[in-house]
């Protein structure tokens, strides 16, 4: 019985240690977070320009940077045996030292960027009364139409269509330019936080479990 | 069944009919006691002098009076009415009316009438605030009798009554003046108005209603609306300082109502989203007229216009059904003289966020529409003189006349549209002459469109489009380019001025969900060479990034052209290539595979000049007018043998590459004779930037890098 008890614990061992082995494969193919991020808060307080919050600690690392792997969290979460854990430690951190920055100087991003700082200003009265705010879809908003004078509130939609239209394309382009067209949805996860990180006081933004709130 | 009780009835000492007491309760509907007090009078009047009725309670499901008391005094020289109720309550009203007397001082016995021309009905407590109105009345019985209420004052505003019962029916007349419509809706149990819906006006009415007994025959009504702000919880209907005036009259008729209404707003501005009207400049009318169907709940608009000057004039009738407000039939005729504001007021709102939301338009247009419950039946539209241009200046449409007609059902009459210039991008082109054919869902050209542009001239043969209205919209189109003068191409986008033609053939070019397909080839002629772009294809071609792919080959290129247009320096020679992959995001490109070189079997003379070694060394590693500084300066011009350049792009690096040099490194140009000048370049990877930075600083004449 106790033989048989032994014989099951390896065996669930080395199927830890082969899974373990099979999903070290996929740590090479990551997201890298923290580069995203930085990039993102390049471009959002670029952007913003003096709007950007300036309670925001530019120096300090986001708590997001220490998710530079998304995959990495599938694997610290799990209960590994020492074996897999070593193995995966030793494969981790090359997969680290691999990590690429994240290139936002093509011509259609700077042509994106210039676009969104420029129609930045139009924004800001709308930002602040509340008019507008920043969606947690990286996006933004006319979250109260009624904050909005009548004979704006048609200009004011362009100005978010156009605004979304910008946004979504930046996203995209990142992904693109980074030969990773499918980083989009990520690239815009960390945006959206970041635009609401950045966002002065009194600006408004959606909350994923609560809706929208001031800050 | 509605239960009256009944306290005591007294009656003085020389009272004929009433000299005993009468029932301590009493029984009796609703509807006769309305009169009640006035009925008694004519039985008891010859020889009343004292009389009074009390009564604690009446009431009824829908209302209830407490502590009624009537009294009539005769004395010798006139007879004097009074009524009081301590409260009545009825479930229309905020809350309950205290304190109820009406008083009429003398009340006057005229040919079987009785008449009181001063009487006062005072309130000491009601939702309307403490009352004190004047009262005249004439009654002969309870079928025939006058009654006029004058004085009122309710919500901010004065109020007259004026009621007039006789023997084939009832007017009712109701004069209001500066009545605030919030403050009465407030004072209203069952609100009028939507309870999330903020609503502030001041209005001045006339209207007058009749019928027969209860039923109400004829409606006339005049409001004068002052001060009219409305809006809805989500700012979706808003109003601010609108004014104006609205009439109404509708008769009852056998199936239901009959009638016409008139609105005209002068003043303030409109939100309805998402539309928006500024009614300061100029009014809004609209006039109705048409039949109510009781049985079926349908209104049939039999004639309705709206005048909206000057965006737009619109008439027409149409039948709604109104237990869903959706639209049976409608058929509507319009016409504006002025399309930019119909573009700006109603166009434009709609279309936010699309290629369409960003035109300057000018111009006219008319023509009619057929809705059904399905939607969209027909339309037929005729265009005047139209401007488009697009504010980004991706294209523009100058002179524009023409038809455009639809049907469902398909219709035979064809559709032309007339142009007489334009551009697309910076391109300008001449006049177009289009024949269309409308289809249930798209439309196709009928004869070849020819198009003057660039010198030359695009043979459009043929143009459809599918799922115009339902699906994803596609078209596909053929098309010929005949001699498109490169001079004029490279002016139109501030190139150097090139030379040459551009001739090609594309037998099939399909758009569907934003991709742009070109089959065949188009074919430039320049340089005494051809080139040759294939496999073209665009992503979103008026997108915010657009994309595009192609390949390109080049053959029997004169370099010496080639040099000349661009003032690279002198090259002698000829030159082919391709490119593959050619990947342009936003008109940059972000990949390709590229090479160009001197032919094999080249027949021109290959020289180059000291300049031109200069801007090629300086491709390969930056740095040029290095051989300035060698005794080589003195020479100015060199022979070749070979000149090869490729690259690839990914992203944002580039690869170099040439003709492979033994000793590694390639060759950009491989020399022949003496004095020999070979161009070899080491380094194969540099950035994309930095590659296209050594492209901006050769020193070129006239060319403007971008």
């Amino acid at each position: 019985m106790i033989k048989q008890t032994v014989m099951l614990r390896s065996l669930f061992g080395y199927v830890l240690i082969a899974l373990s082995l099979a999903a070290c494969v996929t740590i090479n193919i990551y997201f890298p977070a923290a580069a995203a991020e930085e990039a993102a808060r390049v471009i959002v307080r670029d952007v913003l320009g003096d709007e950007a919050n300036p309670e925001q600690n530019q120096d300090a690392p986001p708590d997001s940077k220490l998710d530079d792997d998304q995959s990495y969290y599938l694997f610290d979460n799990s209960k590994l045996t020492s074996v897999a854990e070593a193995l995966l430690n030793f494969v981790v951190p090359m997969a680290h030292a691999e990590q690429p920055n994240i290139d936002i100087s093509s011509p259609s991003i700077r042509k994106l960027r210039a676009s969104m700082t420029k129609r930045q200003s139009k924004l800001t009265d709308f930002y602040r009364s509340g008019a507008l705010g920043f969606t947690n879809k990286g996006l933004i908003s006319l979250r109260n139409l009624k904050k909005v004078p009548l004979k704006e509130r048609n200009r004011v939609k362009k100005l978010v269509a156009d605004e979304n239209g910008d946004r979504n394309a930046l996203y995209a382009e990142i992904a693109r330019a980074n030969g990773h067209p499918e980083w989009q949805q990520s690239i815009r996860d960390i945006f959206a936080r970041v635009w609401i990180e950045e966002a002065p006081v009194g600006y408004w933004y959606e909350d994923v479990k609560e809706g929208w709130k001031k800050k | 069944m509605t239960i009256f009780q009944f306290g005591t009835v007294r009656r003085s000492n020389n009272s004929h009919l009433l000299g005993k007491r009468i029932w301590p309760t009493f029984r009796c509907h609703v509807n006769q006691i309305l009169g009640l007090s006035l009925i008694l009078i004519p039985i008891t009047a010859v020889s009343l002098s004292d009389f009074s009725l009390q009564m604690e309670k009446l009431d009824s499901p829908e209302w209830s009076v407490k502590g009624l008391l009537l009294s009539l005094t005769q004395t010798s020289q006139q007879l004097s009415f009074k009524s009081t109720l301590s409260k009545f309550d009825h479930q229309a009203l905020a809350g309950s009316v205290k304190g109820i007397e009406f008083r009429c001082a003398e009340l006057q016995w005229h040919q079987q009438s009785y008449l009181c021309k001063q009487g006062i009905l005072s309130i000491a407590e009601s939702p309307f605030g403490a009352q004190q109105a004047q009262v005249t009345f004439n009654y002969i019985d309870s079928t025939q009798f006058e009654i006029e209420l004058s004085g009122l004052d309710i919500a901010a505003g004065g109020l007259k009554l004026a009621l007039k019962m006789t023997q084939s029916g009832w007017q009712l007349k109701i004069v209001g003046e500066r009545l605030n419509v919030d403050q009465f809706n407030a004072l209203m149990p069952a609100k009028l108005i939507p309870q999330d819906w903020e609503v502030g006006t001041v209005l001045s009415l006339q209207a007058g209603l009749s019928g027969v007994a209860s039923t109400l025959q004829q409606v006339d009504l005049t409001a004068d609306i002052k001060q009219l702000n409305y809006a809805d919880e989500e700012g979706l209907q808003v109003a601010e300082g609108g004014s104006g005036e609205l009439q109404f009259e509708a008769t009852r008729t056998e199936s239901g109502w009959f009638g016409s209404a008139r609105l005209e707003l002068d003043q303030g501005q409109f939100y309805s989203d998402p539309y928006y009207l500024d009614l300061t400049q100029s009014p809004l009318n609209l006039s109705l007229k048409g039949g109510w169907s009781a049985k079926t709940n349908q209104l049939q608009l039999q004639q309705a216009e709206l005048q909206l000057l000057p965006v737009v004039e619109a008439r027409g009738r149409a039948q709604i059904d109104l237990n869903t407000f959706e639209i049976q039939s409608a058929a509507i005729s319009y016409e504006t003289a002025q399309l930019g504001e119909l573009y700006q007021t109603i166009i434009q709102p709609k279309v936010i966020g699309s290629m369409a939301d960003e035109l300057q338009i000018a111009g006219g247009l008319s023509g009619e529409i057929a809705l059904s419950p399905a939607g969209l039946e027909s339309f037929r539209t005729q265009f005047k003189s139209i401007n488009v241009d697009d504010n980004r200046e991706l294209f523009a449409l100058h002179d524009l006349d023409g038809l455009l007609a639809w049907s469902k059902q398909g219709t035979d009459e064809v559709s032309h549209i007339e142009v007489q210039s334009g551009h697309l991008y910076q391109i300008p082109h001449g006049p177009l002459s289009v024949q269309l054919q409308t289809l249930a869902n798209g439309m196709r050209l009928l004869k070849p469109l020819d198009i003057s542009l660039l010198g030359g001239q695009i043979i459009v043969d043929r143009f459809e489009t599918k799922n115009l209205f339902h699906g994803s919209p596609e078209w596909e189109t053929g098309a010929e380019l005949n001699n498109l003068s490169l001079q004029q191409l490279s002016s139109a986008f501030d190139w150097p001025a090139l030379s040459g033609k551009l001739n090609g053939k594309l037998p099939k070019m399909h758009y569907q969900d934003d991709l742009l397909n070109f089959d065949g080839a188009l074919k430039v002629d320049v340089f005494d060479g051809e080139i040759e772009v294939k496999h073209l294809k665009i992503k979103q071609p008026l997108g915010r990034v657009p994309e595009l792919f192609a390949a390109v080959e080049m053959q029997g290129m004169d370099l010496e052209k080639i040099t000349r247009t661009f003032s690279f320096g002198h090259i002698e020679g000829g030159l082919e290539g391709w490119i593959n992959g050619l990947h342009l995001l936003n008109w940059e490109p972000v990949a390709f595979q590229a090479q160009f070189n001197s032919p094999e079997d080249d027949l021109l003379p290959h020289r180059i000049s000291q300049r031109a070694v200069d801007n090629l060394t300086s491709i390969g590693n930056g740095m040029g007018g290095s051989l300035q500084n060698t005794f080589l300066g003195i020479f100015k011009e060199f022979r070749y043998n070979r000149i090869q350049l490729q690259a690839t792009l990914d992203g944002d690096i580039a690869e170099l590459g040439g003709l492979d040099h033994p000793d590694g490194g390639y060759y950009l140009v491989k020399g022949a004779g003496l004095p020999r000048i070979d161009v070899i370049a080491r380094n194969r990877r540099v950035a994309w930037k930095t590659l296209v930075e050594r492209l901006k600083n050769i020193r070129v004449e006239g060319m403007k890098v971008r």
